[in-house]
C-alpha cells in the first residue's frame, strides 16, 4: 500500500458533502520526523519478548537505524526492582522500549516516575482464550507526534485475526495545528463524534454501532462520517503473519520517530472485524512503553 | 516457666470455646445486662466501696464504733479530709440512709 | 479545548493557572513544576474501570522543604487552585498517583526523602514523607541496626508516610501502621506549622515516643483525609527479634475457613500469633504459579472445579493460612506447640514451614514480607486476568468464623454476576477481620470494564447493608463508601473541612469529605 499525499488529498476533497457543511476541510499537519536518540529495548520476559523484538528489528532496517541496544531481564520486575532503577539511572537521554507483563508494568511505571521520565506511549496488548475473541490494543500516547495506532492499524489489518484499537491522546494538537486531519485506509469507514474533545472510529467490516460496542464507546449523538481516504505515511512495506510482531514494528518505527498522521482528535479507535475472523490459538498479553528517560 | 503440654491444649481450647460463647453488641446494640445498675442494699455498697479503704488501714475502721448514722450520711456526702463525697447519683439518699443504718448497726469483722 | 495544559483544575481559568503555575515555578524552580503530556503521563495511569481522562492531573510539583509547601498552600489559596498530595504515590488498586479529580495538581513529595532520625534504642524513625521503604531498609542494614519495618505488600518503592496516611497494613507484628504511628508535622491549608502531641512543646524529646500529648488527640484526622499535608511523620520499629518462624497452613474446603479463624482469632488475641493472620484464597496466590488461560475457556468467572484442579496441580490449598511467630528460640517452640496443636486438632490441616518449602514462590514472598522485607511477588496477581484493572475491595467484620462463608459467598454471587473471579483472601487482625478482594479485571476489554465498575458498585452496596464497612477505597468509589458512614460523619468531616480549609485546596474529595 503505497499511496502518496496528493492521493489523500483527493479523498479529503472528495468529501464535497462535509465541505459543504462549513466544517473545515482536512488536512495533514506538517510535521518533520523526529531525530532518534539512543534506543534501547528492554525485554522484561514475557513470552511475546522475542516476537516483539523481531518486529522491533524490522522497523529498524526500514528506518535504517542501527544502533537499537537490547537488554533482557534475568528476572522480572516484581523481583528486579533494584537492577530496573539502576538502568534507569545509568540512561539518561536513551528513548526506552520496554515489553513487560501487567503485574510487571504496574511496578515499572512507578519507578519510571520516581526518576521522572518522559512518557511518549503506553500500550496494553492483548489476545485471550478466555477474554473476547478479538486482539485488544489500549493505547495512551502523550501527543500525535508519538502516535501509534494508526500505523498498528495498518500492520495488524494485513493478519486474519479481528481487533480492536483504542488510542487516547493525552494531549490535543495546539490551536494553530487543529486543520482537521484523520488517518483512513481502504476498506475503513471513518466517523468523528461531535462536541469536545472529539473522537474518531475507524470500522472496518463492521457497522459505526457495532465497532462502538466492540470498542466500548458509549452511544453518543452525531457522529459525522469522514470522508474515505487513504494514508500514505502509514504505508505497510513489510509484513507479518503475526501481531506481536506487528505491535513490536508499530511501536519501534514509532519510537524512532516514523511520520504518521495525525489525526485532530482527542482519542481514536479502530474495529476490524473479518467474515472469517479466526479466534486466536495462543493467548498472548504485555504492556510496551515507550519513554525518554 | 515450664508448662505442660496438657495445659497448653487446655488453654487453648479454652479460649475456643469461651470465645464462641462470647455475644456482642452489634449494630443492633444488645444489651448483657437486663436496665441500668443498681446497688441491693446497704452491706453490698460497704463491701464493695467502703470498705475497700475502710477495712485495709487507708481510712479508720468505721463498724462497731456505733456512729451516729446521721455523722455517716454527713461525711459520705461531703467528703473528709482525703476521703471523697459520694454524690447522689452514686448513692442515692434512700441507699444512703440504709448505708449508715449498716454501718452503724454492724460490728466489727475482727 | 485544545490548551496548553492537558487538564485545567474545575473552575480555574487557564489564565488564572497561567498565574498559579507561574508562582509555583517562582518557588520550586522551573524543572519542579511538569505541565508537559509527557511528563504527566505516569501520574495519570490508573487501575480503576473508569476514564483516566476522569483523573488527569494538570500539573504535578515537586517540593523538597516545609517552607515551599508553606508557600505553595498561599498560591493555591490565592488562586483556587486544589492540590492532591502524594508522598510516593503507590496507592496501586486504589488510585495510583493520579488525583480524585480531573485538573487537580498533583504535590508530589518523593523528593521529600530525608530520614531525619533513627533511634535504635527507642525504635522509632522520624522520616519525610518521600521516604521509601526501601531507603529505611538499606538504612538499616548499611549501619547495622538491629530493626525491623513493617510493609504493605508494594514494599520497596512505598513509604511509611503515605501507607500509614491511609491507613494501610503489614504483616509483622506492628502490621497495624496507625497503632504505630507517633507524632506528626502537618502543613496547615493556611501555611501554619502543626506538630502534634508531644511535638508542641519545642523541646521535648518525647515526640515520637508517647502518642498523645495533652488535649484531643488530633493526628487521626489527618489519615484518609484532606485536612492537611504531613510533613514529618514518626514511628515505631520492631526491635528485630532472635528467630522468626514463617509458617503456612493448607487447608482442601473452602468451608474450612470457618474453622481457620476460629483457631486464629483467641491465638492472635492472647498473642500467641503477634502479626496478624492471613488465609489467602488459592485464587489471590494461583498466578504465582498458574496461568488462568490454562483454566478457563471463554468469558465468565473460573469455576470451582477448575479451581480444585488448579490447587492439586499447584499443591495450594484452597485456603493458604500464614502467620509467623517471633522471639526467643525457647518462646517460638513453645509457641509452635500451640499453633499446632490447635490447627492440628480437626486433621484438615496440612503445616508447612521454610524447611519444607525450598524457593516456593507463595510460602517466599508471604515470608519475606512477615520480616518486614521488600518482596513485590505479590502483584502478580495483576497477571492473573491481565489488562491492568485492580480495584481493592476491603470490608471490615468481626473476627469470627461464622463471619467468613457468608461473606465470601456473596462477594462470589456478586463478581460471578459479572464474570470476575473471587481472588480474595481474610486478614484476622485481633478482634476484627479485613475481608480484602483484589477485583482484578481486563481493562482493554470494555464491556469487562463496565461490568467491573458495576460489581464493585454492587459489592459496596450489598457489603454495607449487612453492616460491612470500607475501611479504605479508592479514588473512583470514595463518595459512595463514604455514604455508607451515614449523614452524621459526612457532616462532621464536611464542618472540619470548612473550617480547616475554607478554599477547599487541599485535596478535595479524598474519603468524599470537600
Amino acid at each position: 500500500m503505497e499511496v502518496d499525499r496528493r492521493s489523500l488529498m483527493k479523498g479529503v476533497l472528495a468529501g464535497g458533502a462535509f465541505l459543504a457543511l462549513g466544517v473545515p476541510s482536512w488536512a495533514f499537519a506538517d510535521r518533520s520526523p523526529q531525530k532518534s536518540k539512543q534506543c534501547v529495548l528492554l525485554l522484561g520476559g514475557t513470552s511475546a519478548d522475542g516476537l516483539f523484538k523481531s518486529g522491533a528489528r524490522a522497523a529498524c532496517a526500514d528506518m535504517a537505524y542501527e544502533g537499537l541496544r537490547t537488554v533482557q531481564l534475568k528476572e522480572g520486575v516484581l523481583t528486579g526492582t533494584d537492577t530496573i532503577t539502576g538502568l534507569l539511572n545509568q540512561s539518561r537521554g536513551a528513548r526506552w522500549i520496554t515489553v513487560l507483563d501487567d503485574a510487571g508494568a504496574v511496578i515499572f511505571l512507578e519507578l519510571a516516575r520516581s526518576v521522572g521520565v518522559r512518557m511518549l506511549s503506553m500500550g496494553v496488548h492483548a489476545c485471550s482464550t478466555d477474554g473476547p475473541s478479538y486482539i485488544r490494543h489500549d493505547l495512551t500516547s502523550t501527543s500525535q507526534d508519538h502516535s501509534v495506532g494508526g500505523l498498528l492499524a495498518s500492520h495488524v489489518l494485513q493478519q486474519s485475526e479481528d481487533f480492536c484499537i483504542t488510542e487516547h491522546f493525552l494531549r490535543e494538537p495546539p490551536a494553530e495545528e487543529r486543520a482537521l486531519t484523520s488517518w483512513g485506509a481502504p476498506g475503513f469507514s471513518s466517523h468523528r463524534s461531535a462536541g469536545p474533545d472529539p473522537i474518531h472510529v475507524h470500522c472496518s467490516g463492521c457497522s459505526l454501532p457495532d465497532g462502538r460496542r466492540l470498542l466500548g464507546l458509549e452511544a453518543t449523538e452525531g457522529w459525522i462520517p469522514i470522508p474515505p481516504q487513504v494514508c500514505t505515511r502509514e504505508s505497510v512495506t513489510w509484513r507479518s503473519e503475526n501481531w506481536v510482531v506487528s505491535v513490536g514494528y508499530a511501536i519501534t518505527a514509532s519510537a524512532l520517530g516514523v511520520d504518521t498522521v495525525p489525526e485532530s482528535c482527542a482519542s481514536r479507535a479502530f474495529a476490524h472485524q473479518s467474515r472469517n475472523g479466526r479466534r486466536a490459538q495462543r493467548a498472548e498479553r504485555f504492556v510496551s512503553f515507550v519513554m525518554d528517560i | 516457666m515450664k508448662i505442660g503440654r496438657m495445659e497448653f491444649t487446655m488453654l487453648v481450647s479454652g479460649l475456643i470455646l469461651m470465645a464462641s460463647h462470647t455475644g456482642a453488641l452489634g449494630a443492633d446494640q444488645r444489651e448483657v445486662t437486663q436496665g441500668g445498675f443498681a446497688w441491693q442494699d446497704g452491706a453490698e455498697v460497704y463491701t464493695k466501696v467502703c470498705a475497700l479503704c475502710h477495712d485495709t488501714k487507708v481510712g479508720p475502721i468505721l463498724r462497731g464504733r456505733d456512729l451516729d448514722p446521721l455523722y455517716i450520711k454527713l461525711i459520705v456526702r461531703n467528703g473528709s479530709r482525703a476521703m471523697p463525697a459520694f454524690r447522689a447519683a452514686e448513692i442515692d439518699d434512700q441507699l444512703l440512709e440504709k448505708l449508715a443504718e449498716y454501718v452503724s448497726k454492724t460490728g466489727s469483722d475482727k | 479545548m485544545a490548551s496548553k495544559y492537558i487538564a485545567l483544575p474545575k473552575g480555574v481559568s487557564e489564565k488564572s493557572f497561567d498565574a498559579a503555575v507561574k508562582e509555583f515555578r517562582r518557588v520550586l524552580g522551573e524543572a519542579h513544576v511538569l505541565v508537559k503530556a509527557e511528563q504527566l503521563a505516569p501520574y495519570t495511569k490508573t487501575m480503576m474501570p473508569v476514564p483516566d481522562a476522569d483523573h488527569t492531573a494538570s500539573a504535578a510539583i515537586m517540593a523538597t522543604t516545609v517552607e515551599q509547601i508553606q508557600k505553595i498552600v498561599g498560591i493555591c489559596n490565592k488562586y483556587k487552585v486544589p492540590i492532591w498530595t502524594i508522598s510516593t504515590g503507590k496507592n496501586l488498586g486504589y488510585g495510583s498517583a493520579a488525583p480524585a479529580e480531573r485538573g487537580q495538581v498533583v504535590l508530589d513529595l518523593h523528593r521529600m526523602n530525608r530520614i531525619l532520625e533513627v533511634d535504635g534504642d527507642l525504635c522509632y524513625a522520624l522520616v519525610e514523607p518521600g521516604v521509601t521503604y526501601r531507603q529505611l531498609y538499606d538504612y538499616f542494614q548499611e549501619h547495622k541496626l538491629p530493626l525491623w519495618l513493617s510493609v504493605p505488600a508494594p514494599s520497596a518503592i512505598a513509604g511509611p508516610t503515605g501507607n500509614t496516611m491511609d491507613r494501610g497494613v503489614g504483616y509483622t507484628p506492628y502490621g497495624e501502621h496507625f497503632l504505630n504511628a507517633c507524632g506528626m508535622e502537618v502543613v496547615l491549608a493556611n501555611g501554619e506549622i502543626l506538630r502534634t502531641a508531644m511535638g508542641g512543646l519545642s523541646k521535648s524529646n518525647t515526640w515520637q515516643c508517647f502518642k498523645w500529648g495533652y488535649g484531643p488527640y488530633l493526628d487521626g484526622i489527618f489519615t484518609q483525609s484532606n485536612y492537611g499535608i504531613v510533613t514529618k511523620f514518626g514511628f515505631w520499629l520492631q526491635p528485630a527479634p532472635p528467630v522468626c518462624k514463617p509458617f503456612q497452613i493448607q487447608y482442601q474446603n473452602e468451608a474450612d475457613v470457618e474453622e481457620i479463624v476460629e483457631i486464629m482469632r483467641p491465638l492472635r488475641i492472647s498473642g500467641v500469633i503477634p502479626n496478624s493472620g492471613v488465609i489467602a484464597h488459592a485464587l489471590y496466590e494461583a498466578a504465582l504459579k498458574a496461568k488462568r488461560s490454562d483454566y478457563v475457556k471463554g468469558p465468565g468467572s473460573i469455576s470451582d472445579d477448575a479451581v480444585r484442579q488448579l490447587v492439586s496441580d499447584h499443591k495450594m490449598g484452597i485456603w493458604n493460612v500464614y502467620a509467623a511467630l517471633y522471639g526467643t528460640k525457647e518462646q517460638v517452640d513453645v509457641n509452635w506447640k500451640i499453633v499446632t496443636d490447635a490447627f492440628g486438632k480437626s486433621g484438615k490441616a496440612k503445616f508447612l514451614t521454610e524447611e519444607d518449602v525450598g524457593d516456593d514462590p507463595q510460602f517466599g514472598y508471604r515470608a519475606v514480607l512477615m520480616r518486614g522485607g521488600m518482596d513485590m511477588r505479590e502483584f502478580s496477581l495483576y497477571n492473573w486476568r491481565g489488562g491492568g484493572g485492580s480495584l481493592w475491595f476491603a470490608p471490615v467484620s468481626q473476627a469470627r468464623g461464622s463471619e467468613t462463608l457468608k461473606q465470601m459467598k456473596l462477594a462470589k454471587q456478586i463478581l460471578s454476576r459479572h464474570g470476575l473471579d473471587y481472588t480474595g483472601e481474610f486478614i484476622v487482625g485481633l478482634r476484627d477481620m479485613h475481608h480484602i478482594l483484589d477485583m482484578v479485571y481486563d481493562r482493554t476489554d470494555p464491556e469487562m470494564t463496565k461490568a467491573a465498575y458495576q460489581c464493585f458498585d454492587e459489592l459496596i452496596t450489598e457489603f454495607s447493608a449487612l453492616g460491612y464497612g470500607s475501611y479504605r477505597t479508592n479514588t473512583a468509589f470514595m463518595n459512595k463508601v463514604a455514604e455508607t458512614y451515614g449523614p452524621v460523619q459526612r457532616s462532621i468531616n464536611r464542618r472540619l473541612k470548612k473550617a480547616l480549609d475554607p478554599n477547599g485546596i487541599l485535596a478535595p474529595g479524598k474519603s468524599g469529605i470537600r
